[in-house]
């Protein structure tokens, strides 16, 4: 009898508690994420805006990009028209109104003020990723690798090596660090730790310009967090930049093609490149059969998480194919880096497609199979390797029912043979 | 064999292999690998020995416009000697061409310039002496009455 009243306590207890952690819980699961542009606390011009919307009244939070430590924003406002946000921010300066209109473009589900300079968004399908809740999102600027990072003014040199000391796997990160030579006033590219471009970046901190690196592909997210929680940084984001040609190139797939028991595979990421690279030297638009060359591919892994995976090979392959140019063979390095970009869904991975030092040899009459190095004299323009870049994409993405995003920005669209 | 029929031999040899090398050459340069100044370059640098030669050939051929003299007989060594090293340059000329239309492995533009140049420079002295002794110019016979 005692055993059965104590269950009942038992079972009233644990009612009680499930009851006030869904009153805690429950609105913040109904609460919907959108990424929101304009006015906010945070030293980004980008925030997350979490919002609740049930019987014409909107409640939530202005929220720092992940990382960041700037206090969120409480947000409140009415649904009371459909298509029409009367929202409220509270802001240390002050509240703030704004009326939104809903508009829907492509598959996104769109909010903006009337002068447009407030906006917010999400996908109708898929929930943001975490590089969206991450990055701020530039018109022109980076979509990955490229990061700016500006230091605090009160930040101290044993500030940055405490740092360094706590984070040895984001300190000892291989990057491409922009060296300016203050003669000539050009910059120049160096490959170096993550700590040793943040210590020169450190001691030029007093300059307007941001430190400018480049990390792997994939890493940018995790690299950008621990910067922003390291207490040195004011502001460490994607490059706002400026707009040049083939800035972007990558495709995205379906994520089962890379992700084993839901991890990245690196083993099911290399054979998906293998395979494909094959598919992709071997016939032309005119199902004509080429002969081809793949040299020695190089694996990297990043030893930081999500150990993103680089893939780096030369390719011989018919000009038929790459520029649909008869008569040629060309030679380049092609490298592809998967990872996680702002505009992947959650349900996708995406792979950064770059093709470098480009030459190309003319096809002797009657030849089968690309010759060696020693006769690709001819050096191309980056106009062609962009070619090459968007068919490379094009063909990887088609293949598996995915989308390839490639920038034309510079570059006569009319001219181009393959677009994604 | 005779003096007469080796100059003869020799001037044809000479004279075709030179037309062929140079026609082989812009071929290279419209069905092969080569690229328009690749292939210039390379007429440029197969030629000028076989062209030197061929000049005397020529002049050779020119000047026995009525009759060229049979003169005396000659030895086996000189008759090989003489057909051998020209038919030699031309065949050496037409291997490097061919390799590099093949574009076998390890053998570019870059060599196949590398490897002409050896030739000419191999073959040149040759050449000279053989076009000297056999188109050389000759104190005029003395005319008979």
């Amino acid at each position: 009898m005692e055993t059965v009243k104590r269950r009942r306590k038992l079972r009233i207890v644990l009612s009680a508690a499930a009851t006030m952690l869904c009153l805690d819980l429950c609105p913040a699961l109904a609460e919907t994420l959108y990424k929101f542009r304009g006015d906010n606390a945070s030293p980004y011009p980008w925030a997350v805006l979490a919002i609740t919307i049930a019987d014409g009244a909107v409640s939530g939070q202005l929220r720092p990009l992940l990382g960041d430590d700037t206090p969120p924003v409480a947000v409140s406002g009415t649904n009371s028209t459909e298509g029409v946000l009367e929202l409220t921010m509270g802001f240390p300066s002050g509240q703030k109104k704004y009326v939104f209109k809903k508009s829907i473009k492509d598959n996104q589900i769109e909010w903006r003020t009337a002068e447009d300079k407030e906006y917010f968004f999400r996908y109708f399908d898929t929930p943001l990723s975490e590089p969206a809740l991450t990055f701020s999102q530039h018109e022109c600027g980076a979509m990955y690798k490229t990061l700016e990072i500006k230091f605090s003014a009160n930040a101290t040199a044993e500030q940055l090596e405490a740092f360094l000391a706590r984070a040895p796997e984001v300190s000892s990160l291989p990057v491409v660090y922009s060296r300016l030579d203050e003669k000539k006033q050009t910059y120049t590219q160096i490959s170096q730790s993550l700590a040793a471009t943040l210590r020169e970046g450190f001691k030029a901190r007093a300059k307007p310009e941001p430190t400018n690196l480049n990390a792997p592909v994939g890493a940018e997210m995790y690299v950008v967090q621990k910067l922003r929680r390291s207490g040195v940084i004011a502001m460490a984001d994607l490059d706002s930049g400026g707009c040049g040609g083939a800035d972007r190139s990558y495709f995205v797939v379906d994520r089962r093609f890379f992700f084993d028991s839901g991890s990245f595979s690196q083993a099911k990421f290399e054979q998906f490149i293998d395979e494909r690279l094959k598919g992709f030297a071997q016939t032309d638009k005119l199902k004509k059969s080429w002969g081809y060359r793949l040299g020695q591919r190089k694996v990297t892994r990043v030893n930081v998480p999500p150990y993103p995976s680089s893939y780096r090979i030369k390719m011989y392959v018919a000009s038929e194919i790459t520029r649909q140019v008869p008569g040629w063979w060309d030679s380049f390095s092609a490298s592809f880096e998967a990872g996680e970009l702002i505009d992947t869904k959650q349900s996708e991975y995406a792979v950064v497609v770059t093709i470098e030092r480009l030459k190309t040899s003319k096809r002797s009459w009657g030849s089968e199979t690309p010759p060696d190095d020693n006769y690709f004299t001819k050096d191309l323009s980056e106009f062609d390797e962009a070619e090459v870049t968007a068919a490379l994409s094009k063909y990887l993405s088609e293949r598996d029912g995915g989308r390839c995003v490639f920038d034309t920005e510079g570059y006569e669209r009319e001219k181009h043979k393959s677009v994604c | 064999m005779y003096q007469g029929q080796v100059r003869i031999l020799v001037a044809v040899i000479i004279l075709g292999g030179h037309f062929l090398v140079f026609f082989a050459g812009l071929l290279l340069g419209i069905f092969g690998p080569l690229l328009g100044s690749d292939a210039v370059q390379t007429v440029l640098m197969a030629s000028p020995i076989l062209g030197v030669t061929a000049t005397s050939a020529l002049m050779f051929a020119l000047r026995g416009e009525t009759e060229i003299a049979q003169g005396s007989k000659v030895t086996t060594l000189f008759g090989f000697v003489t057909v051998f090293f020209p038919t030699a340059l031309i065949l050496c000329v037409f291997i490097v061409f061919y390799a590099v239309y093949k574009q076998v492995s390890g053998f570019g533009p870059d060599q196949m310039k590398i490897a002409l140049g050896a030739i000419e420079t191999f073959f040149g002295v040759f050449l000279g002496a053989i076009s000297e002794t056999l188109f050389g110019k000759r104190a005029s016979p003395a005319v008979t009455p």
